[in-house]
């Protein structure tokens, strides 16, 4: 369990980082490619490194270049290079795909995965990979050219998920990525020419094994400011701009052959604010009970998501597999709440709100909180600070709640996030049971099974206010068709894209 | 002269240094750290130990500092938070960024002299008056409202220039000169219009001295006055001007830089700040302190030289304003 997660990772759930934007070339038609443009920030910082990399155009361009052993797709895995996972005793065996070929023409073998596990655990690496707890990357072995057996460091009960949420690129045995060279994959797009922080040119790779792209060339652009990838798009400069702020979407798309995209439900952000109990007066699950009913949910949604979402259910994990969308959050009920609160002794406690910038609207939904928890007569106070002193342990300790952002990731990944951080964790008996229990079988009932106790006893006891499900909208022209979202509408899989 | 810039150097160089250790002391006083910006969520106690550990980060301030400008002397800005070396970042950057600037300045010295004088040279007059209310505007609007307008206007509306500055890879911003027209166009008319200013009001008290109406009245040609009794007046204060109004650019094309995505300095400032990645904005900080130093005394010695009782006289000159 324990599946500590680095920034590059939180910033990838959180969706935060340089925006992106495409521009694609069609098929025969050499002068429209789409030109996709990207949601913002450390764009200049940006990798050829699938394993370093960390902003949605990152993402995005690696994720065409590089392919992953599974991928996430309508929250369940999707065999990529591997095509399944055979259970063995502490151990699992990979079978990988047949003739898939490097952009260098080299067939890709166990070599290259068995070479991209010792990679990810290098202690170069400038934070430890989360796939480094789970797995004995040092006693790998490669039985052959397509398979590997994989010695595990605690039970995995779905390895596949697990790779999934990772979310493993697999690179060429022996890759290194120097600043100012290229990058070898097994995607459907070549790395053309790239300038981290500017534009990343990707060249149809015909021979890819899920079949030919569509679109001849594809131009990932990283724009920095929400405004600036609207403009490109408006202006004509580019085809798509994921991660649109909701102020610019109510202005409409701004064209006849624009149109303004939501991801759908499923892609939706948990926004919501964590209870800390280790201290006072959140201890007392009466206490985190009676603000569960304070809470008012749709005023948040309005105001904060200009109702581009609705409200949430208490429970992060909307979206993935196992979500158990069935619970509903309290009612509101201030009088209970008030009551609660008198038996907890927790009537006049100081509550310090914690926020950070690092998803839109996070502080102004603290804000609007804290006056919610001020007008039922709470001693409530906003803590906002910079995105770089957020989680700073001691500070953290030390704060009543703090606000919490989530994209729809499988719950492994949302409970070992929480659980990661002994301020944000729930320290209840049978939850850590039944999450263990939903890591380690390998039955799929079971698993099942778990999970559904598991949020159980977050909505009965739990610590969580998740009070939005925030959209997440593109712009795009009408014409720009397949693309997918795998790990998050922030950053899409530009593989199937094209112009219809 | 060679003198007074060998010292004013000196004092650059002493300025530096005192700048470099309080940006570093300073930072280094704020809470959190790079450990802390690196490790985010996964920030656990024992694992912060361990990386402050490999970063060298739990010795003492003071050792850290002479590592870093020890680096900085020998070129190496040091290791970006993400693990990328900070050469590597700013690379192109700076010079995008001081392409941005130098070139505002060029286009801003003939604009502002102009304009300056065409509206100074009949002090009270309606266009006198259209200048001030003009420059007036543009010198309290934000820079990035004034893009936001250009965009909207130009790219959005006319569409005969590009909402955003992209810039292929390999390419340079001279590649594609449209992409530069917006933003110059938007830092020149803030910056321009401080320059009109200053230089408006010399012009006009210079056009009311006693030695201009005395050639004025001697029936000098309206030419001559001002080539001989009004320039030589204005042209150190324009000069100076025009040299602080240059420093200011340094760092000042931050903001416009932004709007346009342009690719300079200003994303990865922005971006630094907001991460924490702390070794970029040091180093950051540096090379704007850099080039606000060389600027100014750029300033002084062109001050000194364009002034004819500066330049002969043995007590120091003036302070720069602003």
């Amino acid at each position: 369990m324990s599946r500590a997660l680095s920034r590059r990772q939180l910033l990838r759930y959180a969706g935060v980082g340089a925006g992106l934007a495409a521009a694609v070339t069609a098929c025969g038609s050499p002068a429209s490619a789409p030109t996709v443009v990207g949601s913002g920030g450390g764009g200049a910082a940006e990798s050829l490194d699938p394993f370093i990399s960390g902003t949605p155009s990152d993402y995005a361009r690696n994720w065409t270049v590089f392919d992953e052993l599974f991928a996430i797709s309508d929250g369940n895995p999707l065999p990529r290079l591997a095509v399944g996972v055979d259970q063995g005793d502490g151990a699992f065996t990979v079978r990988l795909r047949d003739g898939v070929t490097w952009h260098d023409g080299s067939p890709f073998v166990a070599d290259d995965v068995a070479y991209t596990l010792r990679y990810l655990a290098s202690p170069e690496r400038p934070v430890p990979h989360e796939l480094t707890g789970f797995l004995d990357t040092a006693q790998v072995q490669v039985r052959d050219p397509r398979t590997i057996t994989i010695p595990t460091l605690q039970p995995v009960g779905d390895p596949a998920m697990l790779f999934a949420g990772a979310g493993m690129r697999v690179i060429k045995d022996g890759a290194t990525f120097a600043p100012g060279g290229t990058a070898v994959g097994t995607g459907p797009y070549r790395l053309g020419a790239f300038e981290p922080g500017r534009q990343a040119r990707l060249t149809r790779y015909d021979a890819h094994w899920d079949g030919a792209p569509f679109a001849d060339e594809i131009v990932v652009i990283s724009l920095d400011d929400p405004s600036a990838r609207v403009n490109a798009v408006r202006t004509g400069e580019a085809d798509y701009a994921a991660d649109v702020p909701f102020t610019v979407a109510r202005t409409g798309a701004g064209g006849d052959d624009l149109e303004v995209r939501s991801a759908g439900d499923t892609q939706r952000t948990s926004l919501g604010f964590v209870m800390n109990t280790t201290i006072r007066p959140f201890d007392d699950p009466r206490a985190r009970r009676a603000v569960r009913m304070l809470v008012d949910r749709q005023a948040l949604v309005d105001r904060v998501l200009l109702g581009y979402g609705v409200t949430g259910n208490d429970l992060f994990g909307h979206g993935a597999r196992y979500f158990d969308d069935t619970v509903k959050a309290p009612a509101t009920d201030v009088a209970g709440a008030k009551a609660l609160l008198e038996q907890a002794g927790a009537v006049g406690a100081p509550l310090v709100v914690r926020s950070a910038e690092y998803e839109a609207g996070m502080n102004g939904s603290t804000e609007l909180f804290v006056e919610q928890l001020k007008a039922a007569g709470l001693d409530a106070r906003a803590e906002i600070v910079g995105v770089q002193e957020y989680f700073a342990p001691d500070a953290l300790a030390a704060t009543h709640l703090l606000t919490f952002p989530l994209g729809p990731f499988p719950l492994d990944v949302t409970y070992a996030r929480s659980a990661a951080f002994p301020t944000l964790a729930l320290n209840d008996a049978e939850l850590k049971t039944a999450v263990a229990t939903a890591f380690s079988t390998p039955d799929e009932a079971a698993r099942a099974a778990a999970w559904k106790t598991a949020q159980a006893v977050m909505a009965d006891r739990g610590n969580w206010i998740v009070w939005g499900l925030a959209d997440t909208l593109a712009i795009s022209r009408r014409n720009v068709a397949g693309i997918e979202v795998r790990d998050s509408a922030k950053y899409p899989y530009l593989g199937k894209a094209g112009l219809a | 002269m060679i003198r007074l810039v060998a010292g004013r150097l000196a004092t650059g160089a002493a300025l530096l240094v005192l700048l470099s250790l309080l940006v570093f002391v300073g930072v280094d006083l704020l809470p959190g750290d790079a450990a802390n910006a690196r490790l985010g969520a996964s920030a656990t106690p024992a694992r912060l130990a361990e990386t402050r550990q490999r970063l060298g980060l739990d010795r003492p301030v003071l050792v850290r500092y002479a590592d870093w400008a020890g680096g900085l002397l020998r070129g190496d800005l040091g290791t970006s938070v993400s693990g990328t070396p900070v050469s590597a970042i700013l690379g192109g950057r700076v010079a995008n960024s001081a392409l941005l600037a130098g070139l505002t300045t060029i286009l801003l010295v003939p604009i502002s002299l102009v304009v300056g004088m065409w509206a100074g040279l009949r002090p009270g007059s309606r266009r006198d008056r259209g200048v001030a209310v003009a420059s007036l505007l543009f010198v309290a609007a934000p820079e990035f409202v004034t893009a936001g307008l250009l965009v909207l206007v130009f790219a959005i509306g006319l569409g005969v220039l590009p909402a955003v500055s992209l810039i292929p890879p390999g390419a340079g911003p001279l590649d594609r000169p449209a992409a530069l027209v917006l933003p110059v166009l938007a830092l020149l008319l803030l910056h321009a219009s401080y320059a009109v200013r200053m230089i408006r009001a010399t012009i006009a008290a210079t056009v009311r001295a006693p030695h201009v109406e005395f050639a004025r009245l001697n029936g000098e040609p309206p030419r001559d006055v001002v080539r001989h009794a009004v320039l030589p007046a204005v042209l150190p204060v324009a000069l100076q001007v025009w040299l602080l109004t240059a420093a200011a650019l340094v760092g000042g094309t931050v903001l416009v830089e932004r709007v346009f995505g342009y690719p300079g300095i200003g994303e990865v400032l922005v971006t630094a700040v907001r991460t924490g990645d702390l070794p970029v904005a040091q180093a950051l900080v540096m090379v704007l302190g850099a080039g606000v130093v060389v600027a100014l005394l750029a300033a002084d010695v062109g001050v000194r030289l364009s002034t004819p009782t500066l330049r002969t006289a043995e007590q120091p000159a003036p302070v720069a304003f602003r």
